[in-house]
């Protein structure tokens, strides 16, 4: 699409109309600066940056924006927030080579440097350490959609050319335990795979569980650019003859928005409960025999331990209703009501983020087998219908790519939640997926857009882990708590800041996205591209053609937009000029099935999996020979539950929900926090009946402690949250009430991995277990001080 | 003088007897002497002349008798011929002379394989970095590739060039990963 000059100076009128009324009654100010509307994108959606004079003084959303919200407003205030980092830095004992300086890590003066000094005070420490202690902590590509300054891309790049590779990380937090143990069984990771079309649920479900899945809240971002179109299909759901039902020991938003019945579950127990289930289904003769002998393998295994002929413990819903406190006639009367009907699974990532949290998703398919519907339009499961537009049909395009990292020669990696261990415990072998992982000694590690301190378990543990490195470099564009705790803190600019190109949703591919630069820096923060190629320059010329490819960002802009489908729509600079290029899904794609072609022909279209078919039993696994984690779905007793003895000392089960305003901390820096937090502090939901237990009422300040760690967080008493749950939605800028003792300080701003324990969720996957956690709680007393979390860290400037 | 002469024509010797592979500077098969050979297969060189080299070819015979595979279960091919080319083996084995060209002969697997570990890093790590093609079977390969491989959406013949790699240095894959 080109505008011709007359078109041109229309549309800006208009725009600038749109934006002088949206912002400003006294538009006069208009006839002497114009307002220039400039496309761009981000998580939380496509939108419009309106600037006047320099300065961005509005957002209005694209029409790929189905339900724009907040979020993608406050991107205004997050790039003039005071939490911005202005310039390099480098702590100041660091800086001075004293002794024992790393003590001083998270409460020390930061020294402001020029951009030379801190890059060859970076360069000189990865040339003098071995890439084998090298940690390359960036960790997946949350903090912003671009292609050509995505962190993790770069920063893999940079070192696999600077030093040949550097210690990475395996897995993820997200979906640590279920990501690496699906393809065994079903042969799919299944977690972020295409999901059954929207329409095809709407035209065939009948009953549709949301078993820990909030569809709503967590689809308001998305991976790649949020288009919140599933809200919109929400509206049909609402209106469908579905009965939804959620089991969960939240009252979701969804489950409210849906009408939904609520089946309060204990945490961590739902494994017990699917067996309980199968168990019903099987003794009542209800299971579908025909698709279990056609479509699965191992049921014959796996029978005994059901019945229980190999432990003496058959699972029967009594079984289950005393281990999850759903009533027993509750988990027959769901069996029931599945099996009779058309009935959708919509299982979600935060049961296995838990202890044994391999057997989460492992359960839910046993129980979708038997129950016979896998592969129907309506039926079977999926396990992202809540993450970025999952149900959304596919346009099938080529999106943009991004630059690949290249071959990283360092054989070891550290699975996502081990990182504390791992740097505490070198040398120390580990089980993991069948292999054998000895930790590295990390020395140095680097972080690009990326809050380690924020999204690992155990904050406390970390923070004592970070303090015995002998380097941490932070890039960043806020004084995170990360950042607070590096030693060389290099600015990064925000994405408003720089061109970039984006595509979105990660399901629907339907729109490439120009990110243009909005706003310059008014400080000195440099693009991360423009931060590596910077690195990359003190290792030489060539690894600085190579880093670059002697291109500029815009270059590479355009290089990654003729690369994909978009060049069938429009060429680069109309692409440029408009801001995105839309494509249409074909028909065929509303009508997708997950499993369908499976289910059709299962020899033909047979899965990656020992069998070809679902492994009710795996022997692969089995063979593995680890103690929590067998050849079947299994119950395992965590650590730590409301049915453990510990809960006589710590009463209620923690669970750390994804954040309702934020992108997990991202945007805790915003105006939106003023709207939801308690004195400044991250809300805890309390049943009231434990409310009125530990004498807490609604808006008190509280403790939150375990043994781990404590926390103060503004009490929210609500009928939301089941009796024996508190639930702090992760995310909240960690800040230490004293300020001279991080690692060691009560958390001032509501932190809730302060709580949460980094023990693995077991030999098999590794992965955290953030949600298997009991704590205490008591109104807090005392003087309490102001949460410093958005506070500036000391600086010195002289 | 004499002694280092003798070394270097044992080392000369050794190495004319190692194993060589078929580089195909990124192409996937080539149409050689009646027969489809694989990029990357390892071959047994028998004799070299006027740029030519006579070269052996082992492995897993399919049901028809025309394809040797790398592996038992059959998911890398190393060459396509017609039947009457193939010498029968025991244990379900077989084997095919062919003449190439020396230009198509590498010494080293790297350099060999370099056009498909290219293809790999290239397409798998934009967004994220990538495991080593050991750490998994080819089984879990097919499985996790197959989970990713919508994102980067790679055209047939990239996709081809991606799993032959995943497979050939899977944990049970036949190839080392240099």
């Amino acid at each position: 699409m080109s505008l011709s000059r007359r078109g041109f100076i229309k549309t800006s009128i208009l725009g600038s109309a749109a934006a002088a009324t949206a912002t400003s009654p006294l538009s006069a100010t208009e006839l002497f600066s114009k307002v220039e509307k400039i496309p761009h994108a981000g998580h939380f959606g496509a939108f419009y940056a309106h600037v006047q004079d320099g300065k961005m003084i509005d957002i209005t959303p694209h029409e790929s924006d189905k339900n724009p919200g907040a979020l993608t407003k406050a991107l205004m205030d997050r790039t003039y927030s005071n939490t911005r980092i202005k310039y390099p830095y480098v702590r100041k004992s660091y800086l001075e080579g004293k002794k024992d300086n790393a003590k001083l890590r998270g409460s020390d003066t930061f020294v402001r440097v020029s951009w030379e000094k801190a890059a060859k005070l970076i360069a000189d420490k990865i040339k003098a350490t071995p890439r084998e202690n090298i940690y390359n902590a960036t960790y997946s590509g949350w903090s912003h959609p671009g292609t050509v300054h995505s962190c993790p891309a770069l920063c893999g790049k940079f070192f696999n050319l600077a030093k040949g590779g550097a210690v990475g990380t395996y897995g993820e937090y997200s979906n640590g335990a279920a990501g690496p143990t699906n393809p065994g069984i079903v042969g799919d990771m299944e977690v972020y795979s295409l999901q059954t079309a929207h329409e095809q649920i709407l035209e065939n479900c009948e009953v549709y569980v949301m078993w820990g899945a909030d569809l709503f809240k967590t689809n308001k971002i998305d991976y790649a650019v949020a288009n919140r179109k599933n809200d919109e299909y929400y509206f049909k759901y609402k209106k469908s003859n579905i009965k939804f039902i959620s089991i969960d020991p939240i009252m979701t938003e969804t489950a409210k928005m849906f009408d939904a019945q609520w089946i309060k579950i204990r945490p961590n127990t739902d494994v017990a409960m699917m067996l309980g289930m199968m168990h019903h289904l099987y003794t009542t003769n209800q299971y579908d025999k025909a698709f279990v002998e056609k479509y699965t393998d191992g049921f014959d295994k796996f029978l005994p331990y059901l019945l229980g002929k190999t432990d003496n413990t058959p699972k029967t819903p009594a079984w289950a209703a005393k281990i999850s406190a759903v009533p027993e006639d509750v988990i027959k009367s769901l069996a029931d009501t599945f099996v009779k009907n058309k009935t959708f699974l919509a299982g979600n990532w935060a049961m296995q983020r838990a202890q044994y949290g391999e057997q989460a998703d492992w359960g839910l398919i046993t129980l979708a087998a038997m129950i016979g519907q896998i592969g129907t339009p309506g039926g079977g499961f999926g396990f992202s219908m809540h993450y970025s537009g999952g149900g959304q049909a596919a346009a099938g395009a080529k999106m943009p790519g991004g630059f690949a990292q290249g071959r990283n020669r360092v054989g070891t990696s550290l699975p996502a939640s081990r990182i504390s261990e791992a740097i505490l415990n070198p040398g120390k072998e580990i089980d993991y997926k069948g292999n054998k992982i000895t930790y590295p000694k990390i020395e140095l590690m680097y972080i690009a857009g990326c809050n380690i301190v924020g999204h690992h378990p155990d904050t406390n543990e970390l923070i004592n882990a970070l303090k015995t490195l002998d380097t941490f470099v932070v890039q960043e564009p806020w004084w995170t708590p990360t950042a607070k705790m590096g030693d060389i803190v290099l600015p990064a600019s925000v994405t408003l800041e720089r061109n970039d190109i984006a595509y979105g949703g990660s399901y629907s591919g339907d729109y490439i996205y120009a990110m243009r630069k909005v706003v310059d820096n008014p400080f000195e923060a440099k693009g991360d591209y423009e931060i590596f190629s910077l690195l990359a320059k003190e290792f030489g010329d060539d690894v600085y053609q190579k880093f670059t490819g002697g291109k500029s960002e815009l270059e590479h802009i355009k290089d990654f937009y003729e690369a994909s489908d978009g060049v069938k729509k429009k060429s680069f600079d109309e692409f440029w000029e408009s801001g995105f290029v839309k494509f249409d899904p074909p028909k065929e794609a509303y009508k997708f099935v997950r499993h369908r072609d499976f289910r059709k022909d299962p020899v033909a279209n047979k899965l990656s999996t020992e069998s070809g078919k679902i492994q009710i039993f795996s022997q692969k696994y089995a063979d593995y020979g680890y103690s929590h984690f067998k050849g079947h779905v299994m119950w395992f007793e965590p650590a730590e539950y409301l049915g453990s003895k510990e809960v006589s000392k710590f009463p209620l089960h923690v669970l750390s929900p994804h954040p309702t305003f934020r992108l997990h901390s991202q945007m805790d820096n915003v105006w939106i926090k003023n709207a939801y937090k308690i004195a400044n502090r991250e809300p805890v939901r309390i049943n009231p009946k434990d409310a009125a237990k530990h004498g807490i009422k609604n808006g008190d300040i509280v403790e939150v402690f375990n043994d781990r760690g404590a926390l103060l967080a503004g009490a929210v008493v609500t009928e939301d949250v089941m009796e024996g749950v508190i639930a702090i939605e992760e995310g909240a800028w960690y800040n230490p009430e004293n300020l001279d003792a991080p690692g060691k300080s009560r958390c001032n701003s509501g932190h809730v991995n302060v709580l949460t324990s980094s023990r693995p969720s077991s030999q098999m996957a590794q992965a955290t277990t953030a949600n298997t956690t009991l704590a205490g709680i008591r109104k807090a007393t005392g003087k309490l001080v102001p949460n410093q979390a958005y506070s500036l860290p000391k600086l010195s400037h002289s | 003088m004499r002694f280092l002469t003798i070394i270097s024509m044992v080392v000369w010797a050794l190495s004319a007897q190692a194993a060589q592979y078929i580089n195909l500077d990124g192409k996937l098969a080539l149409e050689v002497d009646n027969a489809t050979i694989y990029s990357g297969t390892p071959v047994e060189v028998l004799e070299n002349s006027d740029g030519k080299a006579k070269v052996k070819i082992t492995g897993f015979l399919n049901e028809d008798g025309d394809i040797l595979f790398a592996t038992k279960n059959k998911k890398v091919a190393l060459i396509k011929s017609s039947k009457d080319k193939v010498e029968a083996l025991d244990e379900g084995k077989g084997s095919v002379t062919v003449l190439v060209d020396e230009s198509l002969l590498e010494e080293d697997l790297e350099t060999a394989w370099d056009p498909n570990i290219d293809e790999f890093y290239n397409t798998c790590t934009q967004c994220h970095a990538a495991n080593e093609p050991h750490l998994h079977t080819m089984l879990e390969w097919d499985s996790l590739y197959g989970s990713m491989k919508e994102f980067a959406r790679p055209t047939p013949e990239q996709d081809e060039m991606i799993l032959r790699f995943l497979r050939s240095f899977a944990k049970d894959g036949f190839l080392a990963f240099p």
